[in-house]
């Protein structure tokens, strides 16, 4: 046998790929033959060497963000389909319902769907997309601010103009309210960084729900405003003793550009510091250079009696 | 030959090539859930599995934003198509395949967009602010960390040698522990093509790291 193909039979033996009689063929070559034993222990070492390749980790933070970003795309497809994102089993009669209809949902969906959009359109046509008269936004009227103008376009006749005004809705209730909340989340992502930090405000009290939490993480660390960053962190104040916030918190520390944020951060971690943190702590005192957050990082690892290496 | 990649229609109608691996208890009926569009059961079953899709996009495609694109990819092909998931393979190995074939794909796409100068992110490890701290984290001396440190680029550079089918084998082979068959199912090809693929690829590794090792 060439040494490549008895270096192949030893490498399925060690991945734990062969069957008991090849095994014991190997096994009875090694005891016998001190080359082939040699070739046995260089390959095992090999892939041992392999091993001591730092796996990729995944962190707390971005495994939330995933999270995060798979619900959200899927609930824009299930709005897509014209889903109800959490559509349950029927029971009752709804059960009885659906499958009185599910052998043609094929043939009244498109009818359903049709109806809908009928109905949208004609309601749509009456109130808010009906052109108004000149005189109804007249400057005796309700005034209109430029930011409520969407377009401008030359009216169907000379010397006319089409204003498009945007259209606005007030929606209140209360934050735990299920829809409140699920546009409280999407307002996290704003473009307005105003909205997204009066919605972090407003979920403060939510941060116990994990589609809140995620995206407070999320923000916490994301987010391009500072200020925004602080709130979210701020919203996690009260439960800065969870693993995964203890993570997204020495994410703060190792990766935020802004001071502040590093500080509030360094301080919420010290707090409760836990043996878990060691590590971490250790590794923010190497590459942190602002000097109060390496007393932080100090004082707890001095608390936690763990070795305090600085370079 | 076998096929470059498996489309998600070929893989149920290949159903009976699949092994039969225990799956998780309550597996099944959340499955079936999720059939139903229960958002709730996705999530779930999203959960028992998606760290070690994660881990494994990362390890193949070495960037947080590219293992982003890739968990949210193949999650939503599994949530688009699992109606048609008729329990004639493991969902782990229905999983993997998907997640296997996505990161093929981003390896694809991004060596297109290096051919055409588009775009260049480059196959090493980006910094993110989601990286997690504990992948930097000392282990002991500073000698022993800096080695390790170096050793594991080592590694990492000889990894850019294999093709990347090689790279998606060894990985599923040697960090995910998965058993050669399932790789071969897992990418469409055959258990002993899926040997010679580890193979090839620890040959090459061997070549690679002949004086780290001598």
């Amino acid at each position: 046998m060439d040494s490549e193909s008895a270096r192949r039979r030893i490498q399925l033996y060690l991945y734990d790929e062969l069957g008991v009689q090849e095994r014991l063929e190997i096994e009875r070559a090694c005891a016998e033959d001190p080359d082939y034993r040699a070739l046995f222990e260089d390959e095992k070492s090999f892939l041992t060497t392999l091993d001591r390749r730092a796996p990729e980790a995944v962190s707390e933070a971005l495994l939330a963000a995933c999270r995060h970003d798979l619900m959200q795309s899927v609930r824009q497809k299930e709005m897509g389909r014209g889903r109800a994102p959490a559509a349950r089993e029927p029971d009752g009669w709804r059960r009885r319902l659906a499958a009185g209809l599910s052998w043609r949902r094929f043939a009244w969906r498109p009818s359903l769907a049709a109806a809908c959009l009928a109905a949208g359109f004609l309601v749509g046509r009456s109130d808010v997309l009906r052109p108004m008269d000149a005189e109804q936004v007249s400057p005796a009227g309700s005034p209109v601010g430029p930011a409520e103008i969407q377009s401008v376009r030359a009216g169907p006749e000379p010397g006319r103009v089409q204003i498009v005004l945007e259209e606005r809705k007030v929606v209140s209730g209360a934050v735990d309210n299920p829809a409140i909340r699920r546009l409280l989340l999407d307002s996290v992502r704003a473009a307005h960084s105003g909205a997204r930090l009066a919605s972090l405000e407003a979920l403060v009290g939510e941060a116990g729900r994990g589609e809140v939490r995620r995206e407070l993480l999320r923000s916490m660390l994301e987010d391009e405003n500072p200020g925004v960053r602080l709130q979210a962190l701020d919203a996690v104040r009260l439960r800065s003793g969870d693993p995964d916030i203890q993570q997204a918190l020495v994410q703060a520390v190792l990766h935020d550009p802004n001071p502040g944020m590093r500080v509030q951060a360094i301080q919420l971690l010290t707090a409760k510091p836990s043996r878990e943190l060691a590590g971490a702590l250790q590794h923010i005192i190497e590459q942190e250079q602002n000097p109060f957050v390496q007393q932080q990082c100090e004082r707890a690892l001095q608390y936690l009696g763990a070795s305090v290496e600085h370079h | 030959m076998q096929p470059a990649r498996a489309d998600l229609t070929s893989l149920e109608n290949s159903g009976a090539e699949c092994g039969r691996e225990n799956a998780r208890p309550g597996e099944r009926a959340l499955i079936e859930a999720v059939q139903r569009r229960d958002h709730e059961a996705f999530e779930q079953l999203v959960r028992l599995y998606d760290r070690s899709v994660l881990r494994l996009a990362m390890n193949i495609l070495r960037s947080p934003e590219d293992a982003r694109d890739a968990y949210q990819e193949a999650f939503l092909k599994v949530y688009c198509n699992i109606e048609n998931f008729r329990f004639q393979c493991s969902f782990h190995t229905w999983l993997y395949r998907i997640a296997t074939n996505v990161c093929l794909d981003h390896i694809r796409r991004r060596s297109v967009r290096r051919e055409h100068g588009v775009d260049e992110r480059g196959e090493k490890y980006v910094g993110s602010p989601l990286q997690t701290a504990a992948d930097a984290r000392p282990e002991g001396s500073p000698d022993r960390t800096l080695r390790q440190r170096e050793m594991s680029a080592r590694i990492r550079s000889a990894m850019d040698l294999l093709s990347a089918k090689e790279r998606l084998v060894f990985e599923l082979r040697h960090h995910e522990g998965m058993r050669l068959r399932a790789i071969g199912e897992a990418l469409a090809m055959s258990e002993e093509a899926a040997k010679n693929c580890l193979f090839r690829a620890t040959r090459k590794l061997r070549g690679a790291l002949q004086d780290v090792r001598s």
